[in-house]
């Protein structure tokens, strides 16, 4: 099998735009596919796709896969530390933290997913990650993109300009508006993401377009505070991971970039209640604790402890904080933009 | 304008009061600002994990 010998990454920030629109394509029609037919091999749509690509432009795909592939099912922290931890003994082959479709898409475009993944890989996928994650690279694809339509631009069905139609179901529901959930955070955190007006999501930042995945991990631990980023995305900023995750239940999208706190949210922890619902104290997420009493609140009730006990109650007064759950955690929601 | 050693007492005493206060409130800010970077790159390396 030929291996493709990776060069130095391009100085350039941006994905090629034709391994953008396949990438975007291949996430579209693969979306709804049964595990089992992706599982089994390239589906016909991805082959049909990809092998239209130039060798040059199927590196640049291998690149994204395998960035997306270390940071969702990889080691985290060596993407984070660029594979500085990383351990011979310890190191996995590409087909083993791959999720099957990326596998055989790797497999298919000439790659060896039986090579080990090396330090150097971690380090690449780092700087690819923060490279890319930050711009819009979350593409709209129209059902007139797929290989085998006609290209008719209107719907001969019902006549209607489907693609409109298309990019308005897609620009409403699919990645206007993602979703984090952070748990078991210490109070010096809390208390910093209370006060901050701008929090930066770092290099590659893990998100979901599920608000049901975010709140379930955000309620997963108990031992600290629990949280909820709640980030409008106007500028579709970010990778789309959902196709080729290991974990494709995530619904992951990788993002970079900063996020500006509109409003903050205090509740007790409910993972089946809307994010929203219940909330006992509300704050403007632009005015400082100076001048603005409900922040300074949220952060007296922190220090009293991450758990609801009457002396919580005590603080804001028991009709005021009625809503609260005793021995619930305490739930903080962050609404605002992704820029 | 004549001043007794009680009222020079007096002033020397609050103007230190106040010296200290400044010395301690910056103290304390330069303290919140190291505990909010620390905080700031916790937060950044929570965010990294995914969300399995």
């Amino acid at each position: 099998m030929k291996i493709l010998i990776e060069g130095t990454f391009d100085s350039e920030s941006q994905i090629n735009p034709t391994v953008r629109k396949a990438f975007a394509k291949v996430n579209k029609f693969l979306t709804g596919m049964d595990e089992k037919i992706k599982a089994e091999g390239v589906p016909d749509i991805a082959y049909m796709i990809l092998e239209k690509l130039s060798p040059v432009e199927k590196e640049g795909f291998i690149k994204i896969i395998k960035s997306l592939t270390l940071l969702t099912s990889g080691n985290v922290e060596m993407v984070r530390n660029r594979g500085k931890t990383w351990d011979r003994k310890k190191a996995q082959r590409w087909k083993r933290v791959s999720s099957p479709v990326s596998s055989n898409i790797l497999y298919m475009l000439d790659f060896d997913v039986n090579s080990i993944v090396t330090a150097e890989d971690y380090k690449q996928a780092s700087i690819h990650l923060s490279q890319i994650a930050g711009k819009s690279n979350i593409e709209f694809v129209s059902r007139f993109d797929h290989p085998m339509a006609d290209g008719l631009p209107v719907d001969a069905d019902t006549k209607q300009r489907s693609t409109q139609r298309d990019k308005a179901r897609y620009d409403g529901e699919n990645i206007s508006i993602l979703y984090r959930g952070l748990n078991d955070l210490p109070y010096s955190v809390i208390r910093y993401m209370i006060t901050a007006k701008e929090i930066s999501l770092g290099n590659a930042c893990s998100s979901s377009t599920d608000v049901d995945v975010a709140q379930a991990f955000a309620g997963k631990r108990r031992d600290g505070f629990s949280a909820l980023f709640v980030m409008s995305n106007p500028k579709k900023i970010g990778v789309d991971a959902r196709q080729f995750s290991k974990f494709s239940i995530e619904k992951e999208i990788i993002i970079k970039g900063n996020f500006v706190v509109e409003s903050v949210f205090c509740k007790t922890m409910h993972i089946t209640e809307s994010p929203f619902q219940n909330t006992v104290l509300t704050a403007d997420g632009q005015k400082s604790i100076f001048e603005n009493e409900a922040k300074k609140t949220m952060i007296e009730l922190s220090q009293i402890g991450h758990k609801i006990t009457v002396e919580h109650l005590d603080l804001i007064g028991h009709f005021a904080g009625r809503k609260f759950q005793k021995s619930n955690n305490l739930y903080f929601i962050f609404k605002g933009t992704l820029q | 304008m004549k001043l007794t050693k009680t009222q020079i007492k007096q002033i020397i005493k609050e103007e230190l009061e106040q010296v200290m206060n400044e010395v301690e409130l910056e103290e304390q800010e330069a303290i919140q600002e190291e505990a909010d970077a620390s905080a700031k790159q916790e937060l950044i390396d929570a965010m990294s994990v995914p969300m399995k």
